[in-house]
C-alpha cells in the first residue's frame, strides 16, 4: 500500500521537539500519553517508508492518473451502542441521568432538565445558533437545549437554520422547489452529530459518492432511492442500520409534509 | 485594527471552521466515537508510537477543517468569492451549488485531483455501486 508520498512539506522539518508536547490533549489520553518529544526532522525519514495496515485497513487503488497519494480504507462502521460519557464525566457537564441504558449527553449543556453545563470544547461557535431546539423531531423534548436521539429512535432532527449540522437528505436535491427552505429544512445537528460519534464529512462524503453514482445510472431521482442514499450515507459514518433509517425517513416525511414533491435533481449530479 | 467586516470574517472563520473542526475531532475521544476515521484513529494510538498517528490523524485532520470551510460556504454562512486567473468572479455559495464540501471529501474528489500529499479516501468502494455508467453510452 502506497500510503505516504515521502515528501517533506518543510512544516515538520527542523523543529528540535514535537509539535504534540505542549498540547495536554495528547498528554491526558491514554491512548497518547506514552507519545515522547521526538526530532521530527528524522521522524520524516521514517515516514517516507511508513505503512499502515491493521483491521478495518485495505490497500486502496493508487490512483496512477492522480498526484495525490490515495489510501482507500473502507471499513464496516464500528456500530455499537455504549455510553457516551461515564457516569462521573455527566455531573460536571450537567446532563441528567435517569436511564440504565446508555443515553445521550452532549458537551455544553444538559438535555430537560440539565441545567446548561460548560463544555468548553463545544463552546463558541455554538453561539452562533439558537439554543433552544424546539422544533427537533424525534426523541429530543420540545424546548430541550440539545438533541438526543436513541438508537430506537434515530437521531434527533431540528432545523439547519438552529443547530447547523448536515442536512438530511441532501440539500441540493430540493433546492429549487418552492417549498424547500435551506435553513428551515431538517438536519442533524452538530452537537447531536457529535453525541452520536459520527464524523461529519464522512456522511457528505458517501453522500457525493453515491449520488455521483446514481447520476451515471441516467436513472431519474426518486424518493426511494434518495431513501436508500441517505440511509447509507447514514450507516456508513457510524449510525446503526436502524437508526439511519428511522431518522432518514423522519426526515423525508417532514420534507413531504412540508409540501416538497420530490427531488429537482441529482446532488453531484452536474444538472 | 481590521475593519469590522474583517472581524466578522474572522469570527466567523474562526467559530464556523476551526471550532467546528476541533468540535469534530474531539468526538474521537468519546466511547460510542463509530465510522471509519475514529476507527483508524484509534488503531494508529494503540499502536503508541507517534508515526501512525501523525500519519493518520493529521490529513484526516487537515481535511476535516477544509470540509468544514468548504461546508460553511456552501451553507451560506460564509459568503466568499473567488476571482480566477481569467479575471471571472464566482460567487462560491452560489456557483457552487452547495455542493463544494462533498466535491472536496468524496472519492474521486478535488483531494485525489489535486493534492500531492497523503490522504484517505473512505469511499472508493462505492465507485460502480449502481453498477455500470451509462454515461457515454
Amino acid at each position: 500500500m502506497t500510503y505516504l508520498s515521502g515528501k517533506p512539506t518543510g512544516i515538520l522539518s527542523g523543529q528540535p521537539a514535537g509539535p504534540l508536547s505542549g498540547y495536554s490533549t495528547w498528554a491526558w489520553h491514554p491512548h497518547f500519553g506514552d507519545i515522547d518529544d521526538v526530532d521530527l526532522a528524522k521522524l520524516w525519514m521514517h515516514l517516507a517508508s511508513f505503512g499502515v495496515t491493521g483491521p478495518g485497513w485495505s490497500d486502496g487503488d493508487d490512483n496512477g492518473s492522480a498526484p495525490g497519494k490515495n489510501t482507500s480504507a473502507a471499513t464496516t462502521p464500528d456500530v455499537r451502542r455504549a455510553w457516551l460519557l461515564s457516569p462521573e464525566e455527566m455531573l460536571p457537564r450537567g446532563c441528567f441521568v435517569a436511564s440504565t441504558e446508555p443515553i445521550g449527553c452532549l458537551e455544553g449543556g444538559g438535555g430537560a432538565g440539565g441545567g446548561g453545563g460548560g463544555g468548553a470544547a463545544v463552546g463558541a461557535a455554538e453561539e452562533a445558533a439558537p439554543a433552544a431546539a424546539g422544533i427537533e423531531v424525534g426523541t429530543a423534548a420540545a424546548g430541550a437545549e440539545e438533541p438526543a436521539g436513541t438508537a430506537e429512535a434515530g437521531a434527533a432532527l431540528g432545523p439547519y437554520g438552529k443547530g447547523r449540522g448536515h442536512h438530511i437528505p441532501a440539500k441540493r436535491a430540493f433546492t429549487g422547489d418552492p417549498n424547500y427552505d435551506i435553513n428551515a429544512a431538517l438536519a442533524i445537528p452538530k452537537l447531536e452529530l457529535r453525541a452520536q460519534g459520527i464524523f461529519h464529512p464522512q456522511i457528505t462524503g458517501a453522500q457525493q459518492s453515491l449520488y455521483r453514482e446514481f447520476a451515471r445510472t441516467g436513472q431519474p431521482l426518486t424518493w426511494d432511492v434518495v431513501r436508500s442514499i441517505e440511509t447509507q450515507a447514514l450507516t456508513r459514518a457510524g449510525m446503526s442500520p436502524e437508526s439511519a433509517s428511522i431518522t432518514v425517513n423522519k426526515a423525508i416525511s417532514a420534507l413531504q409534509a412540508s409540501g416538497v414533491s420530490g427531488p429537482v435533481s441529482i446532488p453531484w449530479g452536474g444538472k | 485594527m481590521p475593519s469590522p467586516e474583517i472581524e466578522e470574517f474572522a469570527k466567523l472563520l474562526v467559530q464556523q471552521v476551526r471550532d467546528v473542526a476541533i468540535g469534530d475531532c474531539d468526538v474521537a475521544l468519546r466511547p460510542n466515537a463509530a465510522g471509519p476515521v475514529f476507527k483508524r484513529w484509534k488503531e494508529a494510538a494503540h499502536k503508541g508510537n507517534l508515526e501512525s498517528i501523525v500519519g493518520i490523524v493529521v490529513p484526516d485532520t487537515v481535511d476535516d477543517t477544509i470540509f468544514h470551510l468548504l461546508d460553511a460556504i456552501d451553507n451560506g454562512l460564509l459568503n466568499l468569492s473567488f476571482t480566477a486567473a481569467n479575471g471571472k468572479k464566482v460567487d462560491l455559495p452560489t456557483d457552487g451549488l452547495g455542493e463544494l464540501a462533498g466535491w472536496y471529501i468524496g472519492t474521486g474528489g478535488w483531494r485525489a485531483l489535486y493534492s500531492q500529499e497523503r490522504f484517505i479516501d473512505d469511499f472508493a468502494d462505492l465507485v460502480g455501486f449502481f453498477g455500470p455508467s451509462k454515461e457515454g453510452k
